[in-house]
């Protein structure tokens, strides 16, 4: 008995990090997982962690800022499993450069994938969604406070968190739950994890963190679950940061 | 579901409402649950009801606002069961009156029960993890009513504002021990204290227009959150608000 028998789920920017953590455990918990992303090569790594575990997946290549794209992705969803009951709008994108260095067209692309993928995601699941239904945004601690050098990720992480809670009061009728993750520094590939992995920098976020750890995939998909399955939490945020959100990210300045 | 067995949490308020659930859902993933309260006939009853259950539990009288009570609870419960990884501080008190209706005592019994309660809890709670050092995890039951303020509800607005801060000092002071600490905000919920706050309304229809979910949360609902944030799936959580109010909050 899973906690997502017979549910359908789409996972987006599911072949790595937090989105293949949680495709993974969505699945083992009993759902049939549609995960997307870029990289096939990586998609097939996803594949085979889920059916290993027995479980159901489809992959489907998708660019989350395409509108056709997300279309095509529900339709195929919808023809393969039937139905849809869970998104988790994870795929994202952050890079680090001061604002005077940021180009227009890096400000557009990065709020092309954070907020227009979202957004998209919302809008075209939302009509074919089962009543009872659960939609997580990623956002980010960086969705509720700032951080130098990261003004397109801020303003894009913003744009998810408020989003979130729109969308959450106009579909609270049909019983669907629509929340926002803020992880804080989760050792992804994302923040520099990876083979060559840099041990100075895990140190140093660990330092930053009261918790005194960097987060791992595995504790978001944990927290995505919870989110997948309450029944009376909306338009909320839940943030699984260690700590950082708490003490204003002094980190260890504070002590 | 026996993921928390070993461990032993203490659940104030257990007596009856989200703290009888908590105490009840906690006990049925394994672990020993402590529950107080100053209503006897209450507390064993929940005791009773775990233990032919076949899960394990003890009642123990207690006034959250008196410190030797605390002392009572950690050693009586570290002689039963060796060991404590978690304090669920949730005995609470409410007082729906104007600001000028209220007298200093009734304030003071607010702030005294929610948040001095509170602390305590986390205090002692803490010197008892300590023991073992293998961390832990605290949970303070506030409210939307430590987020959003409301009409007539000064001293619960306060004290349960102050609740949620004390939840983030003491997360980032007990951080690099791994004693996580959480808090929880439940909008209006179907216990004691929810209906005297909805038999007060003059408008009856509050609750359908005013809550995007249309319904008050069941005392289960917000049990399920607790035991969320008591269990290594909330693992790098601490320091968090988690609000659990069917949208009441998000516009």
């Amino acid at each position: 008995m899973g906690k997502l028998d017979k549910k359908v789920a789409i996972v987006t920017g599911a072949t790595s990090g937090i989105g293949r953590e949680t495709a993974i455990l969505l699945s083992k918990e009993g759902a049939s997982v549609v995960f997307t992303g870029r990289n096939k090569d990586a998609a097939d790594e996803t594949s085979n962690l889920i059916s290993k575990e027995g479980g159901k997946s489809l992959f489907i290549k998708h660019d989350v800022a395409d509108e056709n794209n997300w279309i095509e992705v529900i339709k195929t969803t919808k023809d393969h499993f039937g139905s849809l009951d869970i998104l988790v709008n994870n795929a994202g994108q952050f890079f680090l450069k001061p604002i005077m260095e940021t180009s227009l067209d890096d400000f557009n692309q990065i709020c092309s994938v954070n907020i227009d993928g979202t957004w998209l995601g919302m809008k075209h699941c939302l009509p074919e969604m089962n009543d009872g239904g659960a939609i997580v945004n990623v956002s980010s601690l960086m969705g509720q406070m700032g951080l130098p050098d990261a003004s397109g990720y801020c303003a894009s992480k913003g744009a998810v968190t408020s989003m979130t809670k729109a969308a959450a009061l106009e579909v609270a009728d049909r019983n669907i739950k629509i929340n926002a993750l803020h992880p804080g520094v989760i050792w992804t590939p994302m923040v520099g994890a990876g083979s060559d992995g840099d041990n100075d920098l895990k140190s140093f976020f660990e330092l930053e963190t009261p918790l005194r750890e960097v987060g791992l995939p595995k504790n978001m998909a944990d927290a995505i679950l919870f989110l997948c399955t309450t029944e009376y939490l909306t338009g909320s945020d839940l943030n699984v940061d260690g700590g950082r959100f708490a003490d204003g990210a002094m980190g260890s300045n504070a002590s | 579901m026996k993921n928390l067995k070993n461990k032993t949490f203490i659940i104030t308020g257990g007596g009856r409402g989200i703290g009888a659930e908590a105490s009840k859902l906690i006990a049925s993933n394994g672990a020993n649950v402590i529950l107080t309260c100053r209503t006897e006939s209450q507390g064993f009853s929940v005791e009773k009801e775990i233990l032919n259950n076949g899960d394990s539990a003890k009642f123990i009288y207690q006034d959250v606002t008196i410190e030797n009570d605390w002392r009572k609870v950690i050693d009586e419960g570290l002689e039963m069961y060796g060991r404590i990884d978690g304090v669920v501080n949730n005995a609470g008190s409410f007082s729906w009156q104007s600001m000028s209706d209220s007298k200093l005592e009734d304030f003071k019994e607010v702030i005294d029960v929610n948040l001095t309660g509170s602390f305590l809890g986390l205090k002692y709670g803490t010197e008892a993890i300590r023991l073992h050092g293998e961390g832990g995890s605290i949970v303070m039951i506030s409210s939307v009513l430590g987020k959003v303020g409301a009409p007539n509800t000064t001293a619960v607005c306060a004290a349960k504002g102050g609740v949620r801060l004390l939840a983030k000092a003491g997360a980032c002071e007990l951080g690099p021990e791994k004693i996580r600490v959480n808090s929880i905000h439940p909008g209006l919920t179907d216990t004691e204290v929810g209906k005297v706050f909805t038999s007060g309304l003059n408008d009856k229809k509050f609750v359908q227009s005013s809550i995007p979910l249309g319904r008050m949360a069941s005392s289960e609902e917000i049990a399920k959150t607790i035991l969320f944030l008591v269990s290594d799936e909330s693992f790098f959580m601490t320091g968090a608000e988690l609000t659990i109010d069917g949208g009441f909050t998000a516009g």
